[in-house]
């Protein structure tokens, strides 16, 4: 994964402005706020609204 | 719906225009970075980073910090990737400048090059482009196409996507809504000859590209309060 953490850091979701998280699969940034998904596309990160997914959270206790 | 910018400039990636952009655009965007006085720790944005030209030469000025290229253009960002594998302070991220993502006072400068006149909403663009600015930052974009430039209204017919044609005092008004000071506006010339038998496409004759290279660039700047 190509994504440098400190750049991590200073990434936001383009809707809400709220911290993103880098998905345990690596296949996205999930906002903390909003659960937008942004997918990471040949290791390029693709920070649009219209791109982004809204996933649930993920249920209790399933780690 | 997809975004048609995003389609045009996709396009545009494909038929290799990022490198005629960085032919066409350097010998001015090259004066404009050295304008910039960019700091070897700065950490600078790219807006409308294309092929990642400008990035590269911003990359090499900030050696000890970082700079960021975002497009709307997913294969310009694949094209301007590639071409930026030596550089390890370069990153590239797929993202409009309407909705930057970044968290507030985040870069030292900004950088923006044949850009800004695309986006459907220009103000908001420069607003966020404040936003992420530290306080003290700075932001420099460049324009070919304005109003007191005239042979440059030619391309706004063959343009496949909506431009915006505003006037020196009209891009310095939207700098000073979004909240910059220290405003100005220069005109910067190309250097380079134009070909005694020029027939491109860019404009109708020599004697427009002539006028055209006459009136220059128009670099405006402002720093964050």
């Amino acid at each position: 994964m190509a994504i440098s953490q400190d750049l991590l850091e200073i990434l936001a979701c383009p809707a809400c402005k709220a911290k993103v998280e880098l998905k345990p699969d690596g296949s996205g940034l999930k906002c903390v706020e909003c659960h937008r998904v942004y997918p990471i596309r040949d290791d390029i990160p693709v920070m649009l609204i219209d791109e982004a997914t809204i996933e649930d959270e993920e249920p209790a206790g399933n780690s | 719906m997809e975004d048609p910018l995003r389609i045009e400039f996709n396009e545009w990636a494909k038929a290799g225009r990022g490198e005629s952009m960085e032919r066409g655009h350097r010998p001015v965007g090259e004066q404009a970075i050295e304008k910039m006085g960019v700091q070897l720790d700065a950490q600078v944005l790219d807006v409308g980073c294309g092929s990642g030209w400008a990035a590269r030469l911003l990359a090499n000025k900030a050696r000890s910090g970082r700079v960021v290229g975002i497009d709307i253009s997913d294969e310009m960002i694949r094209v301007a990737r590639e071409a930026s594998i030596a550089f390890p302070n370069l990153e590239y991220r797929v993202a409009s400048a309407e909705d930057l993502p970044f968290e507030n006072d985040e870069f030292t400068d900004a950088f923006s090059m044949e850009s800004l006149y695309y986006y459907a909403d220009m103000s908001r663009a420069i607003t966020q482009i404040h936003r992420v600015l530290k306080p003290g930052g700075l932001f420099v974009t460049v324009v070919d196409l304005y109003l007191e430039n005239e042979p440059s209204h030619q391309w706004i017919e063959t343009l496949k996507v909506p431009v915006h044609l505003l006037s020196i005092p009209q891009y310095s008004a939207l700098f000073v809504d979004a909240g910059f000071g220290e405003i100005r506006t220069e005109r910067i010339l190309d250097p380079s000859p134009v070909p005694e038998d020029y027939i491109g496409t860019s404009f109708k004759s020599r004697e427009d590209y002539l006028a055209y290279r006459a009136a220059g660039s128009l670099m405006v700047s402002g720093r964050k309060r």
